[in-house]
């Protein structure tokens, strides 16, 4: 199920808020919300749910492992067993395809490519499981002696299929212990409708224009209608991610839950390095916190974890060369960024680092785009028209006269504009109050248009499911 | 070194928190005036939030939608089987997307809501996917001969074999798993092909032969169109040549019909248009035996006549009119004037352009009327199936009751061999070969021929060739659109050509030969049935497949063929 849906916004949500909040006893809320996280994820996935049960089983019971034998070997072997377990399930399920296909490229090798459907939001509970054991083990965090918590720290289905990566630190205490306040209800409704309103409204319109020139053989499309088509595609994945991240922080606050920003406006930094510090933050930190500073490769640590990171980063995202090589490719910037350091960095005027990360960001998501190679080459030379393309063609000026609004829209969109109002409105107690009801307004009136557009579309997929 | 970083991110965290919690004086106040707006906004978000949800549930659901002219998905049966492949929950899930309460005025003022996303340019908007056509490149073709021909034909081929989409929830995965297996097509086509150089233009457009739609407002009214990428059409010319030879004795023609966009289309935008006149008269100069006939000359001239359908893909009986007229006088036929007909008039046509433009608006606002003529001479329809068993006898023409698949008034649509008996005594007899652009032209033979057979080259079952011996045929005429004649369709010339023939049974009970296909009126006939559930699975499910397994991919392309 999919949170951008009718059935998930009037059936589904109605009867898990009604269920919960009739109860106070929060044993009972928990189950709530776990019976309902379950059946969330088997809606869509009836057999793989137990799968997800399965990895909860064996992990938190590996957890309570590592507690006892904290300073034995035994301990080491738990937190080994668990890695293996989850890195095992991701590679199982994720990229035995991809190996296999690449095998079989070595001469001789034959081995016939299994067909696995990938399990819905499995690389992030599998993440979130691996945040939860190491953390353990760094004596981080107590471990959860209570099964039926621990399930619903991993199924809680506002971040269970598309993110963001929830750390077990941040919610700890708010399993137990938690309530929801008139705040957290109504900022969380608005950051919900907020975030319902970027993925249907933004992204799914922006995506009707990535689909149309972005197509099998984009040899004839301009120079100019690449640069469009790749802009609006870059801007397609930042407003249908992180408006399923609103989503789900949204519906985490209804439910008293404070999970921890994924987006921060990516598209204004100044470089790459602060890019990722914007972008996906809970993938980024997962990456920083515990493959950085594996201690792995001697002298030359610092390139060898650089470069883990990076191409780990790339895999993670799918089981396709291009996306590894969109991940090294970010690495490669942020190492040279390093290289030159932070004094000579800044000392760059303004407008040329925001030129430089705005160029490099969307090449990027040209490279993330293209899982074939001569589709991505023919997009590399599309770029500077040495395809012997044309540098404007009428469908592309079309295309962006017909959607200027929703551009313009989308652009403004990717600016702090809120933390800006905010700013602006709370000058006094009138000002707070025309801001407040015209918040109110804004996303009631959001709600409406989404639900319009979601009657209009009969589907609109989450891109981020795929990982 | 990790534990360490974790320390500093957790004091990090909690140093955070305790600012939260310590707010100063005046923060607090105004955090306190707004908690008793987020009070307010929570009075006010709750009951508007109930009143949608408890509407959602009450109010009667919607069964049927006129705007797209199909039944609207129905509550799944359960069964462990459909449970266990998440057929059921996604049926369910799907149930209650598609059968919301006023359904049709809610995407009514949805597709309104479209035309604030930007504004009108020149006129014109654009859906679908849409390639440059390179025209200078087509004519450079011309005379090359086989060479590129041959290769062409291997690329549109290889269109049809892609293989069948699985039903993956992911719209964006099946885009990239389509885009795969065009490339392994491609990668296939290209090992075939010799190492030769091909003009880009043209690959392309064998590749693809509908090119995206547009709406253009012209003269006062909406028209869209899907635009034309061109082709040699090398597989519909070697068989009708080869027609030609197996059936001496036999006068053989080809008239392929031009669509809407070779007359409307506006100038700024023919760069993503071939020529269809070059394509026709190229096909017309490599037939050999067949008499080859350009119609767009004629219809050049009547373009501001009533001659295309301005929301579906077809042609209006005028615009057939005029093409049956012209191969009339070439076959040195009778063919009485068009104001000996019957005229009958429908209002309220909104024809499948609107779903091909991904339900454009204003096509949806601006109806035409549909116009067909009666002839008014003596003879008698009968339908038969595929494989030529007599299924029953009925009008040529009858108004199904359904305004979006009006144009089915022809025959009821494609799904039956058709035989027409007149009060025509001149010895000849004709069987027409056709896709749907020929349906049109039917009911202007019935003044010219004393018998007429009508064929659909994509689901005849029998040998053509044993056919048009066994009903002592005079004159064969291959009418189709210029995208099928050009596309993957006409492939299936060949099969009709060389395929053994299953002997006819003209059984007292023809389902029991084609079960799918209901026995009394056509008004439900399968192809419609085909229509509503490929529009909708084209949205929803993604699983491309069909009952004839001729076409696995439901790609855009293949369904513009398969329509045509």
């Amino acid at each position: 199920m999919v949170f951008a849906d009718l059935f998930f916004l009037y059936i589904f949500l109605p009867l898990c808020l009604i269920s919960y909040f009739v109860i106070k006893n929060i044993k009972y809320r928990n189950a709530v919300l776990i019976i309902f996280s379950l059946l969330f994820y088997a809606w869509g996935e009836p057999a793989v749910v137990f799968l997800l049960i399965l990895s909860t089983i064996v992990n938190w019971l590996l957890g309570l492992a590592i507690d006892k034998h904290r300073n034995d070997k035994l301990g080491k072997l738990a937190v080994a067993a668990s890695l293996v377990y989850s890195l095992g399930m991701l590679m199982v399920f994720k990229y035995l395809g991809f190996i296999t296909e690449n095998l079989n490229l070595i001469p001789g090798v034959n081995i016939p490519v299994p067909n696995i459907t990938l399990p819905i939001g499995i690389s992030f509970y599998t993440f979130q499981i691996i945040s939860y054991i190491l953390d353990c083990y760094w004596d981080q965090v107590k471990v959860q002696k209570n099964y039926f918590r621990f399930l619903l720290f991993v199924s809680l289905f506002p971040q269970l299929i598309a993110g963001p990566i929830v750390r077990y630190s941040v919610i700890e205490m708010e399993i137990t212990d938690r309530k929801t306040t008139i705040t957290d209800l109504s900022e969380g409704a608005c950051r919900f409708m907020i975030g319902l309103a970027k993925k249907v409204i933004l992204a799914n319109n922006l995506w009707t224009i990535v689909e149309a020139f972005f197509t099998d053989d984009i040899t004839g499309l301009s120079v100019l209608g690449t640069w469009y088509t790749v802009i609006v595609y870059a801007m397609y994945v930042y407003f249908d991610f992180s408006g399923y991240s609103d989503m789900a922080i949204g519906l985490g606050r209804i439910f008293g839950f404070h999970f921890n920003e994924n987006f921060r406006h990516p598209f204004i930094c100044r470089n790459i390095a602060e890019f990722w510090q914007r972008w996906h933050i809970s993938l980024g930190s997962f990456f920083r916190d515990y493959l950085l500073y594996v201690p792995i490769g001697g002298k030359r640590r610092v390139y060898l974890n650089l470069f883990l990171v990076w191409f780990s980063t790339g895999l993670w995202h799918g089981a396709s060369w291009n996306y590894i090589i969109w991940g090294l490719y970010f690495g490669v910037f942020i190492l040279i960024e390093q290289l030159l350091g932070k004094k000579r960095m800044k000392a760059i005027p303004s407008v040329i680092t925001h030129i430089y990360s705005k160029i490099v960001i969307i090449i990027g998501f040209g490279i993330f785009y293209f899982e074939d190679f001569h589709q991505l080459g023919d997009f590399f030379k599309n770029l500077v028209g040495a395809n012997h393309n044309t540098l404007t063609d009428t469908i592309a000026v079309t295309s962006m006269v017909n959607n200027c609004f929703l551009i313009a829209a989308a652009i403004i969109a990717c600016f702090p504009i809120s933390s800006l109002i905010q700013k602006l409105t709370e000058k006094s107690k009138a000002t707070i109050a025309v801001g407040q009801v015209c918040k109110l307004v804004y996303c009631l009136g959001l709600l409406v248009v989404c639900s319009l557009m979601l009657v209009d579309a009969t589907s609109n997929p989450f891109l981020y499911f795929r990982f | 070194m990790a534990k360490h970083k974790k320390a500093k991110d957790d004091s990090a965290k909690k140093i955070n928190r305790s600012v939260d919690s310590s707010v100063s004086e005046k923060r607090r106040e105004k955090t306190d005036t707004k908690f008793w707006f987020r009070l307010a906004s929570i009075t006010v978000i709750v009951p508007v939030y109930a009143a949608i949800v408890i509407c959602m549930l009450v109010m009667p659901r919607s069964t049927i939608s006129n705007i797209e002219k199909r039944e609207l998905a129905k509550f799944p049966e359960f069964s462990w089987e459909s449970y266990w492949s998440g057929e059921y929950t996604d049926g369910i899930k799907n149930y209650f997307d598609d059968t919301v309460p006023y359904r049709d005025s809610l995407k009514q003022a949805a597709s309104r809501l479209n035309k604030f996303l930007g504004i009108k340019y020149n006129n014109v908007q654009v859906s679908g996917q849409m390639y440059v056509v390179n025209n200078s490149s087509n004519n450079d073709t011309q005379p090359t001969g086989n060479n590129t021909d041959d290769k062409n034909t291997t690329a549109a081929t290889s269109q049809t074999t892609s293989a069948k989409q699985g039903s993956d929830k992911d719209k964006k995965d099946t885009d990239k798993d389509k885009k795969k297996d065009t490339d392994t097509d491609k990668k296939k086509s290209s090992d075939t092909d010799t190492e030769e150089e091909k003009p880009k233009g043209q690959e392309i457009a064998d590749g693809v032969f509908t090119n995206g739609s547009i709406v253009v407002y012209q003269d006062g009214h909406y028209r869209a169109m899907s635009m034309y990428g061109g082709g040699s059409g090398s597989a519909y010319i070697n068989s009708l040549n080869s027609f030609a030879d197996d059936l001496p004795g036999v006068r053989v023609y080809s008239m392929v019909a031009p669509t809407a966009s070779e007359f409307y289309t506006p100038k700024n935008f023919t760069d993503y248009n071939a020529s269809q006149e070059n394509d026709i008269v190229n096909i017309n100069n490599k037939l050999s035996g067949v008499t080859g006939i350009n119609i767009c000359p004629v219809l050049a001239k009547h373009t501001k006549e009533n001659i295309y359908t301005r929301t579906d893909h077809h042609w209006m009986s005028l615009g057939a009119y005029y093409a049956a007229q012209t191969f009339a006088k070439e076959a040195g036929v009778p063919f009485p004037d068009i104001s000996k007909y019957n005229k009958k008039s429908i209002e309220g046509y909104v024809g499948t352009m609107y779903t091909f433009t991904d339900n454009n608006a204003d096509l949806l606002n601006d109806p035409e009327d549909f116009i067909y003529y009666e002839p008014s001479n003596t003879y008698k329809t009968e339908y038969y199936t595929q494989a030529y068993g007599f299924s029953h006898e009925g009008a040529l023409l009858q108004y199904i009751g359904d305004t979006s698949s009006l144009y089915m008034t022809y025959m009821g649509g494609d799904g039956y061999v058709t035989k027409i008996t007149t009060d025509v005594k001149n010895g000849r007899r004709l069987c027409v070969v056709k896709d749907s652009y020929g349906n049109a032209e039917i009911p202007f033979y019935t003044s010219s021929f004393e018998a007429i057979y009508v064929v659909d080259m994509r689901y005849f079952e029998l040998n053509l060739v044993d056919f048009i011996h066994d009903e002592n045929v005079t004159d064969l005429l291959f009418t189709m659109c210029s995208y099928s004649a050009v596309g993957t369709n006409a492939n299936n010339l060949e099969n009709l050509r060389t395929r053994s023939s299953t002997p006819a049974v003209v059984s007292e009970e023809p389902e029991d030969e084609e079960p799918s296909e209901p026995e009394e009126e056509v008004s439900s006939e399968p192809e419609q049935e085909n229509d509503n559930n490929d529009y909708y699975e084209n949205d929803d499910n993604n699983d491309y497949g069909n009952d004839n397994g001729e076409y696995e991919d439901y790609g855009d392309n293949q369904y513009y063929e398969e329509e045509y």
